[in-house]
């Protein structure tokens, strides 16, 4: 029996086939999920009321970097920092958004971590949150050695020198 | 010179057969290399921390010792563990093993410990699937069995091990501390997962914690966050907690919510003995502190109203705290009893059916008055009439007058 045309039959033997019952179980699966008690009752930290995304795009002689920011709820102020500037805005209504651009000056080939972030809230009682945009090219970090080692009484151990 | 002679001497005499190996080791002065034998080694295990600033941003590196951490001697040549141990509160370890003198070994330090009053592990996770990794280990430089006497290990920052072993450190004010307010020798296993790159968020459940360790948000050394979520593990094996989960900013939210989210935070003071939270991130960190703000309910909404986490922390710190610069009236210096309400009430009683269906802050204020009698009330009411919540001191022990 086969499902509608619209699906996906992949032949190769050495993978699985998108048949019409595939569907289905995702959804099966998405739904068990959202509504297990393990996903519901995670307890999260506290956290700052407010969305932060980063967004870039190259110009000459670098990138323009702009950070977006919009409370999950009213606040009495916003304060944006990125790359070193800072903005200060008023009270702000839940959803509306506060933006802070600037310019990164970056020579071909670099590359640069750009950080902004967000604090809302009273004076003296501000939340903030951040967000971290690469610029440029990759960061080049070689991971640290490790060796796997089990220890006598079965514990395994990523060992780090 | 004259003391190469003397080893030179010793040899010798290991040589025609007073000493050639087994358990006894060659003799004091004689040179152990190539003398199988029973060698020991002895130092001290510290960790690079950065203490969190009241802030929120974290402070300069200062190495912390390592109290309670598994330790392995390990043999360089084939990987095989020699001896195993555990360290000190004074971050202190002593080895013996059988080996060869002058053999390369080197201590392995894991964020681990099997002891039962102090059962924590702290693991990498996949980010992707959620599946427990490994635990976290640092070796230390390679000694030679017999000649060096000490080997000190300080795990550092930029092998990006150091934040497993602050989080191994903080859970151990916590299990210590389990084991004196809630009578419990040996608590139940805790595990912590978190490593650098984690972005698979801060939260708890079923006796773990997970922890952010990603370039915009690293929970390793954010040790009032490890905290908190430590004391929705208090709230899971010691008490009881019926809060929806979910997110949560300070603002008024569910009172189940804001009241487990509230006792976490106050827990983790509790444990520091200071009433800052504090979370560090990319763009600094934020922080609170729980004496001196006072968030407030609304005075004539009814019990089961929205109200805040920071209300909820700040009644109980202020119910707690006590001695120099203790801004309430209510002054007793002791912490143990708010928090042994979760144990003697919450975790066993029927609760009275007002304010919301589940525990909150008003099941909380019942059973205060249950455990602790009414020598608080005045105490008490002073506290809630500052934050404006509006309990109704009817309590199912006996009310407040």
């Amino acid at each position: 029996m086969r499902g509608p045309a619209s699906e996906i039959q992949v032949t190769a033997t050495d993978r699985l086939a998108y048949t019409w019952w595939v569907k289905p179980l995702w959804v099966l699966c998405v739904v068990a999920l959202a509504t297990s008690p393990a996903a519901a009752e995670r307890h999260a930290k506290p956290a700052a009321p407010v969305m932060v995304r980063l967004e870039s795009r190259a110009v000459a002689g670098g990138y323009q970097v702009t950070i977006v920011a919009a409370p999950t709820r009213a606040v009495p102020a916003v304060e944006l920092s990125l790359a070193g500037k800072h903005l200060a805005f008023a009270a702000t209504a839940a959803g509306q958004r506060r933006e802070l651009t600037v310019v990164v000056a970056l020579a071909p080939g670099a590359g640069t971590d750009v950080i902004g972030s967000a604090a809302v809230g009273a004076t003296g009682a501000m939340r903030n949150k951040a967000a971290v945009l690469r610029l440029g090219s990759p960061r080049r970090a070689s991971p640290p050695r490790s060796i796997t080692r089990t220890l006598p009484d079965g514990r395994a151990v990523q060992e780090v020198r | 010179m004259p003391r190469l002679a003397t080893r030179g001497l010793g040899l010798a005499l290991c040589l025609v057969g007073a000493c050639g190996g087994g358990e006894d080791g060659p003799l004091p002065d004689a040179s152990p290399i190539g003398v199988p034998g029973t060698y020991a080694i002895a130092g001290v295990v510290r960790y690079e921390d950065q203490p969190p600033l009241s802030s929120g941003a974290l402070g300069p590196i200062a190495p912390k010792l390592s109290r309670g951490v598994s330790v392995a001697a390990i043999a360089e040549a084939d990987g095989a563990t020699l001896a195993m141990g555990v360290t000190g509160d004074d971050g202190s370890y002593t080895l013996s093993f059988d080996a060869v003198g002058g053999q390369p070994i080197h201590i392995l330090a894991v964020a681990s410990s099997m002891l039962p009053a102090r059962p924590i592990a702290v693991q990498h996770i996949d980010s992707n699937t959620g599946a427990p990794g490994l635990l976290h280990g640092f070796g230390g430089a390679t000694f030679a069995a017999g000649v060096d006497p000490t080997s000190d290990v300080l795990v550092t920052v930029s092998s990006g091990e150091a934040g497993a072993f602050n989080i191994f450190d903080e859970l151990v004010n916590v299990m210590d501390r389990v084991r004196v307010t809630y009578a419990e020798p040996a608590p139940i296993p805790l595990t912590a997962f978190w490593q650098v790159g984690n972005d698979d968020g801060t939260y708890y459940t079923d006796h773990s914690m997970h922890l952010l360790g990603a370039a915009d948000d690293d929970d390793g050394f954010d040790d009032t966050v490890i905290l908190h979520e430590s004391g929705h593990y208090i709230e899971d094996v010691e008490g009881r907690s019926d809060s929806p989960g979910g997110g949560h900013d300070g603002g008024v939210t569910d009172p189940r919510l804001a009241w487990s989210e509230g006792f976490a935070t106050y827990w983790a003071m509790a444990v520091r003995g200071a009433p800052i939270y504090m979370d560090s991130n990319a763009g600094g960190g934020f922080s609170f502190d729980a004496d001196s703000a006072v968030t407030k309910a609304q005075p004539a909404g009814a019990l089961s109203q929205k109200i805040s986490e920071d209300m909820v922390a700040e009644i109980l710190w202020d119910l707690g705290d006590g001695g120099a610069g203790d801004d309430d009236l209510f002054a007793t210096g002791a912490h143990d009893p708010v928090l042994r309400v979760q144990s003697l009430y919450l975790k066993t009683s029927a609760l009275r059916n007002v304010g919301t269906v589940g525990v909150d802050l008003v099941d909380w204020l019942d059973g205060w008055f249950v455990t602790n009698g009414l020598t608080s009330c005045d105490g008490t009411r002073s506290i809630l009439t500052t934050h404006t919540f509006p309990y109704d001191f009817a309590d199912p022990g006996s009310s407040c007058p």
